[in-house]
């Protein structure tokens, strides 16, 4: 047969009391310092802006120099963005250049070792569509995962000559 | 061992603890809970409701009030609302929470199991299925205290190793170290309780908070400026609504009149004032039309109710009315000498301390008067009430920081309301002194609005700082590659969101489609389909993938299996007793 003792109010205090101390034990968030090491972020070059992107751009910065002026924006399309040689046709058309065909498209690339296989160059000169000036155009594209990446330097060719080590340098991190 | 049985027996905290009542008492409290709780996350929030109801072990005063203010809401019986304050800050504790109902429960459960067990293959299923149970509730506990919920969103050719917590924030010390980057991660919680911040990794650093704020927007001082300008049109637009709702209320009455005494010509015309009166409501209206628009009532007024000019009763003559139309101008001119102080000062604007902001003020009066054409005494009057109010604005959201890019740019903070919401998300700002090995430094702005990582110079040692919504790294790279969102044909009804990754090791890389029943498995983790985003333009661009750590998600799929054996097997020994019997019968 099963005691029949009842529990006293005293009882039932201490019994919930006890919960209450754990509950509050509980109760406080963790505030705890952490520390983690990860692979370091890629940060453009300091003498680049960061600016608003135009259009389908993902980005886009603004260099400026004391003697001229240039940008760097990257695009990404889905598939073949267009194909090759239509893009650097278009990109020479915007320099007043002649288009190329694909017989004479690969005299006007070149391969950029730090971006894989996929990855093309080209380096025009031509006088800008729009500004009517002397500009220059570093541009590169780079195929790969179902998707193409575009990116483009352009502007005065003494910025552009100055900045194309570090826009190529940049490019291997950036994406 | 058969005394000791015994008195433990005898004992009343162990009957307390085995008893049905008990059992039965805390499942009505947990109905109560669950009932509140549910009833409380309209005011408090999903998160901050399921924190303070479930995931306590006792409710609060103010989470309980926020309960009972949505029930007595339920029966249309006016409540006080709680504060913001109230919300943030838990009161005296008051109720059993979730996990306190939860724990008793657990012990009753094996209390009870403990006195009453006794081995037998008939009730051997029943066992199982309470072992179950039991699994499942303990499992859901490591689950609340282990799971981490975290989300990506990404643009089409965005690759990224991290995933950004809800809630939770975080202030970033970076220092590089050859290709990689030490991160130590400060938890907001740290700078909201002002703590000194100190850690061997900081290598000397130490952060200390002298403000924060949970939610507020940086502000540069052009923003001061418009700040004050906003204020003020709202103020004239409330002045210009009652204008508006004095106007309805005078034509409603001449309607009422015309229905009584019919004219056609004064219908008509009526008519035409109500469109008018209308189509203004709802532009940004000039003082002036709207005294057009009053005078032309006061007209009709005359016609209809065959009042005389000077009627007191007659709308263009009562003193309330012009006293709101007085107010409206002067809200007016305020916000006019906003824009000139604007104007005046935009070149001195872009840096400098409080005393020189304060000397710009002081200087404006002086140079309104030199404006062309000079400025009457009106408003070199208002333009010292501005001067006056905007110092003083001027000085209550003054940072004062000294280093960084960003306090140069935003010098002033404006505390914006705590939001609950869960869609909305808090931006907490903080200003900091930092210093190192005792020497200060300076002091920095952090804002979870920029993603503009400041640079601090200590030695030859260059970190960076950033207060950022808490990142998740993980162990691989994803980048999305495409996204669908496609519609049930004729409807905005979605049918599926699907976005296409590829998942990148550095032993592997493989595509792999996420959809809305179909996760990605990876790293101990799983990516669900969350949310498409579109641009203005109606294009899908951004895709949201929400993203769950639980390190013990077995535990429930061992609790159901464990549950399911259970129920299987006392349906079997029930089913295998009956059919012998039966044979036996038969036989």
């Amino acid at each position: 047969m099963r005691p029949t003792n009842a529990m006293t109010p005293l009882h039932r205090i201490v019994c919930l009391g006890l919960f209450a101390g754990v509950g509050f034990l509980g109760c406080e968030k963790p505030k705890i310092i952490e520390v983690r090491t990860i692979p370091a972020e890629p940060s453009p070059p300091e003498s680049w802006g960061l600016d608003s992107p135009f259009g389908p751009e993902k980005a886009r910065f603004s260099i400026s120099a004391t003697n001229g002026m240039a940008t760097v924006s990257l695009t990404v399309l889905q598939g073949d963005g267009g194909g090759l040689l239509g893009n650097v046709n278009r990109w020479r058309g915007q320099l007043g250049l002649e288009p190329l065909d694909e017989t004479n498209l690969a005299n006007g690339v070149q391969p950029v070792d730090s971006l894989g296989t996929e990855a093309r160059l080209v380096d025009l000169n031509g006088t800008s569509n729009r500004t009517q000036l002397d500009t220059r155009l570093v541009g590169v594209i780079v195929s790969r995962n179902e998707l193409t990446w575009f990116y483009k330097l352009m502007g005065t060719p003494a910025v552009v000559a100055a900045e194309k080590d570090e826009f190529l340098k940049y490019l291997s991190e950036w994406r | 061992m058969a005394l000791i049985m015994n008195a433990l027996k005898a004992n009343p905290v162990y009957q307390f603890f085995t008893s049905l009542r008990l059992t039965v008492t805390l499942l009505l409290i947990s109905l109560v809970i669950i009932f509140f709780g549910t009833l409380a996350q309209e005011p408090m929030g999903l998160n901050i409701a399921v924190e303070r109801y479930f995931k306590s072990f006792f409710i609060d005063a103010h989470a309980a009030e926020a309960g009972w203010f949505m029930l007595l809401k339920l029966f249309q019986v006016e409540g006080t609302p709680l504060t913001p304050e109230q919300i943030i800050n838990p009161g005296l504790p008051i109720f059993p929470g979730g996990y306190l109902i939860g724990t008793l429960l657990l012990i009753n459960l094996g209390v009870a199991y403990y006195d009453r067990f006794e081995w037998s293959a008939k009730k051997a299923g029943i066992y199982l299925t309470h072992i179950g149970i039991v699994t499942l509730l303990i499992g859901q506990v490591f689950t609340d205290l282990l799971q981490e919920e975290s989300f990506v969103h990404m643009e089409r050719g965005d690759r990224r190793n991290y995933t950004v917590s809800f809630d939770d924030n975080e202030l970033a010390l970076m220092l590089p170290i050859g290709a990689s980057n030490r991160v130590v991660s400060v938890p907001e919680q740290m700078l909201k309780d002002k703590l000194n911040i100190q850690h061997p990794d900081l290598a000397g650093l130490t952060v200390e908070t002298k403000q924060y704020w949970r939610n507020a927007r940086p502000m540069t001082v052009s923003q001061l400026i418009d700040l004050d300008r906003d204020e003020q049109q709202a103020l004239r637009q409330a002045k210009v609504d009652q204008v508006f709702a004095v106007i309805q209320t005078r034509i409603t009455a001449l309607e009422e009149r015309l229905q009584k005494s019919p004219h056609p010509e004064n219908r008509k015309a009526l008519t035409t004032l109500k469109g008018r009166v209308f189509q203004q409501r709802a532009e940004a209206i000039e003082l002036r039309t709207l005294a057009d628009l009053l005078g032309r009532v006061g007209q009709m007024e005359m016609e209809i109710l065959g009042l005389g000019e000077s009627d007191q009763q007659l709308i263009i003559n009562q003193k309330n009315l012009r006293d709101m139309l007085v107010a409206a101008r002067t809200f007016d001119d305020q916000r006019t000498i906003g824009d000139l102080f604007k104007g005046a000062v935009k070149d001195n604007l872009a840096e400098g301390t409080l005393e020189e902001f304060n000397e710009h003020a002081d200087n404006f009066v002086p140079t309104l008067r030199n404006f062309p054409g000079g400025a009457g005494d009106k408003m070199i009057e208002s333009a010292g009430k501005f001067i006056v109010r905007i110092k003083h604005r001027a000085e209550k959201f003054h940072t004062g920081t000294t280093k960084g890019r960003l306090g140069d740019y935003f010098r002033f903070v404006q505390p914006l309301a705590p939001a609950f919401d869960q869609n909305d998300r808090n931006q907490p700002v903080a200003v900091l002194e930092i210093s190192h090995k005792g020497e200060p430094l300076g002091t920095w702005l952090a804002s979870c609005t920029s993603e503009f990582q400041q640079s601090i110079s200590v030695g030859d040692q260059k970190w960076k700082l950033i207060l950022r919504p808490k990142r998740h790294y993980l162990g691989f790279h994803l980048t999305l590659v495409n996204l669908k969102w496609e519609k049930y044909r004729g409807t905005e009804i979605p049918k599926n969101f699907q976005s296409r990754v590829i998942v990148e090791r550095s032993s592997e890389s493989r595509p792999v489609d996420i959809s809305m029943n179909e996760p990605l498995r990876e790293g101990g983790q799983t990516f669900y389909q969350y949310q498409m985003n579109q641009d203005q333009l109606g294009a899908t661009v951004q895709t949201v993938l929400q993203v769950v750590k639980n390190p013990n998600w077995r535990t429930a799929y061992i609790g159901c299996l464990i549950v399911a054996l259970g129920l299987i097997y006392q349906f079997l020994f029930h089913l295998i007793g009956f059919a012998r019997k039966r044979k036996k019968v038969n036989g």
